[in-house]
């Protein structure tokens, strides 16, 4: 029952995040167009590459990194500096004045979830194996269509309040988010092990 | 032979996600420039209608598999879904209004879900399903293809125009179609 309860808190929790990610992608490109004065079609994509560019170098170190670590406390670690660097990403886009600073701050990005990712997929192989009924693939499903969804209500709120206030949104969901996966992280993948 | 068709899937899965990257990045903006009826609510609509798209026909496409000569659907699945994907950018140039974009969106997704669910279980067939060497090297070739074609697609898109980056994501998606007629593999006994 108490096991249920946590795995239930990481889902929700693993969900709220996929939304925020969901609620920022598709708006990202016209964001970039209506308050960065020199972004192009050419450095908007630049932009994009160098995410995915940085979660591809890295994600095998981190990967590597957290392979052999028994205990998870070092997983932890990653996780609290990875988390750290995704809730500032909203607020440094706003913060943000040319293109350089968004390739800074997509740099970080990439950064921030190539270092949490250890951690959800430790969590995630964990709840498949407690729960049996779930597996990967029910996971990629519900988050691809929240994700779907929440792009939908973005394009809602950013075309009724403007895409600032979403931005802040974003931030403060994911600051929440954050903050209450690194507990269930604690109680889930941490307290077993010192139990 | 199997090391040649695990080659072949490997990089037809890498075609048919360049040329979606070469194109979702910027395609809100595309969406603003060339539909007179195009906002951020509508454009946001059209975004996650390819993704719900594309996880319905996952899953129906993956059910359908498990019936009668799967080997034959299987097959069949992955060559019609990248045709699908290579023909859904044509909808891109041709259509007039948000409608229209939404009803490319979703053919794009049943492509990619037809793509996906066939690609899945030929590659179940190939190779064991704990085999986690394959997997690191499918990740890491896909995201890296995504970053790379992200790039190229907002370079092309500014100095040549959207109908040659229309052009270069219907060719990657045909290179892609061309490789898995490649793996094609008659096996009825599975």
């Amino acid at each position: 029952m108490f096991m249920g309860q946590w795995l239930r808190l990481l889902l929700e929790g693993e969900f709220i995040y996929i939304t925020a990610i969901g609620l920022i992608a598709p708006i990202f490109s016209i964001f970039l167009r209506d308050t960065i004065f020199d972004a192009t079609l050419l450095t908007i994509g630049i932009a994009e590459g160098i995410f995915l560019l940085t979660l591809a170098i890295l994600r095998p170190f981190t990967q590597l990194t957290t392979q052999k670590d028994a205990k998870g406390w070092r997983t932890q670690h990653f996780f609290w500096y990875g988390g750290l660097l995704v809730v500032l990403v909203p607020f440094l886009y706003l913060l943000a004045r040319d293109m350089i600073d968004i390739y800074v701050i997509q740099m970080l990005y990439g950064l921030g979830i190539a270092f949490c990712e250890p951690a959800w997929i430790r969590m995630t192989d964990l709840t498949c194996k407690i729960r049996t009924s779930t597996n990967w693939e029910q996971f990629n499903t519900v988050g691809t269509l929240l994700a779907a969804g929440m792009a939908a209500l973005a394009g809602y709120v950013a075309h009724n309040y403007g895409i600032k206030p979403l931005f802040i949104f974003i931030g403060t969901m994911l600051a929440f988010t954050i903050i209450g996966m690194n507990a269930i992280y604690y109680k889930l993948c941490l307290y077993q092990v010192k139990k | 032979m199997i090391k040649l068709r695990l080659n072949n899937l490997l990089f037809s899965d890498v075609a048919m996600m360049a040329t979606v990257g070469l194109m979702l990045p910027i395609l809100p903006i595309y969406l603003i420039e060339k539909i007179p009826d195009a906002n951020i609510q509508n454009i946001t609509f059209a975004y996650s209608l390819y993704f719900i798209s594309a996880v319905i026909f996952y899953w129906i496409y993956s059910a359908f598999l498990q019936h009668k000569k799967p080997w034959l659907r299987k097959q069949l699945g992955l060559i019609a879904g990248s045709l699908i994907i290579a023909a859904a950018p044509l909808g891109y140039i041709t259509s007039q209004s948000m409608e229209s974009i939404f009803l490319v969106q979703l053919i794009f997704g049943m492509g990619m879900g037809f793509f996906k669910a066939s690609w899945r279980v030929v590659i179940k067939d190939i190779i064991k399903p704990d085999n986690k060497t394959f997997q690191k090297i499918h990740q890491l070739v896909v995201v890296l293809a995504l970053a790379i074609a992200a790039t190229i697609g907002g370079y092309i898109a500014y100095i040549f125009g959207y109908t040659i980056l229309i052009q270069t994501m219907i060719y990657i998606a045909l290179i892609g179609t061309i490789l898995n007629l490649l793996s094609f593999h008659i096996n009825p006994k599975k």
